[in-house]
């Protein structure tokens, strides 16, 4: 099993692929910044082209949970803001007693969970055969947990990850991004183990 | 006033690609949008990355403020996000802060 970190620029699209993209990629997706950056206007276009296309894209229970989460609160600080509450005031309390009886919170939920059935329309959930063990592994200690159970998920397979993450430089797993310095970290290290050959 | 359809700009009921939201904008933003209504009413379909690259960003480099863009919309959903996308873009700086900083610790 071939393992590569490849520049996305490079890349051919076909039927034949699958794809699972990283959280931060559905969250450019569902919450784009107003003034999104380059680097994250291009994996928007490309997670599109992939939608588009035949491919397959790949989600799981963990990266839903992880997604919908992190939408729910970018919507929650928003509405704070716009609703002149202070920092201090942004409490766990307020988000579950307040905020998430509100009409709001059910708005900005429906908000998300449209998006996110009209990108699921392609998708396939697969949550993998995983066991305890392997969600629990310490193998990667530099992964959080749902990094190191996507990881745990997707190694040794053929499925394309697609992340902007500096942590998935990672052996047995098959990577897209347009992080150059995940690219460099890679070819460094292909330099430096053929060197020892 | 004048009408313009999205959906008979865009070709279809669902509006969903960031780079579809872009080309409404460049159509947009050189519009007196004073004279205009933009119909969202026959969309079946509009995902918020379609919005803010439309509406959002409409207002983020126009400066328009969301009461002056005159729109109609029937579907509720539709509606709820385009308040939404409007109400972040003329508060950008923060929500795009928001995400910063979301996108940092996920």
């Amino acid at each position: 099993m071939s393992y590569e970190i490849r520049n996305i620029r490079n890349h051919t699209i076909t039927s034949l692929k699958s794809y699972f993209f990283d959280a931060n990629i559905w969250i450019y997706k569902i919450r784009p910044k107003s003034k999104p950056t380059r680097t994250q206007k291009d994996y928007s276009n490309f997670f599109q082209k992939i939608f588009d296309s035949d491919a397959k894209i790949i989600v799981n229970n963990l990266l839903l949970s992880e997604v919908i989460n992190a939408c729910l609160k970018i919507d929650y600080k928003n509405f704070c803001h716009q609703n002149g509450m202070k920092m201090g005031e942004h409490t766990q309390s307020h988000y579950k007693q307040v905020y998430r009886p509100s009409n709001n919170y059910e708005d900005s939920y429906l908000s998300i969970i449209d998006d996110l059935e009209i990108y699921l329309s392609n998708a396939t959930l697969d949550n993998g055969n995983l066991s305890i063990d392997q969600i629990l592994s310490t193998n990667n200690l530099k992964l959080d947990l749902c990094d190191n159970a996507y990881y745990s998920q997707f190694r040794a397979t053929e499925v394309n990850f697609v992340t902007h993450d500096l942590d998935f430089n990672l052996e047995l797993l098959n990577v897209l991004t347009y992080n150059r310095s995940l690219i460099d970290l890679y070819q460094a290290q292909m330099i430096a183990s053929r060197a020892l050959i | 006033m004048e009408t313009f359809n999205v959906v008979d700009f865009i070709g279809t009921n669902r509006a969903i690609s960031h780079s579809d939201g872009e080309k409404l904008f460049s159509v947009l933003s050189k519009m007196d949008l004073s004279k205009y209504q933009i119909i969202f009413d026959d969309l079946s379909t509009a995902t918020t990355a379609f919005l803010n690259a439309s509406i959002g960003k409409l207002i983020v480099t126009t400066g328009i403020k969301a009461n002056n863009f005159n729109y109609s919309v029937t579907s509720q959903r539709i509606r709820s996000k385009i308040l939404r996308v409007m109400a972040n873009a003329e508060n950008y700086e923060y929500s795009d802060g928001v995400i910063d900083v979301t996108l940092e610790n996920i």
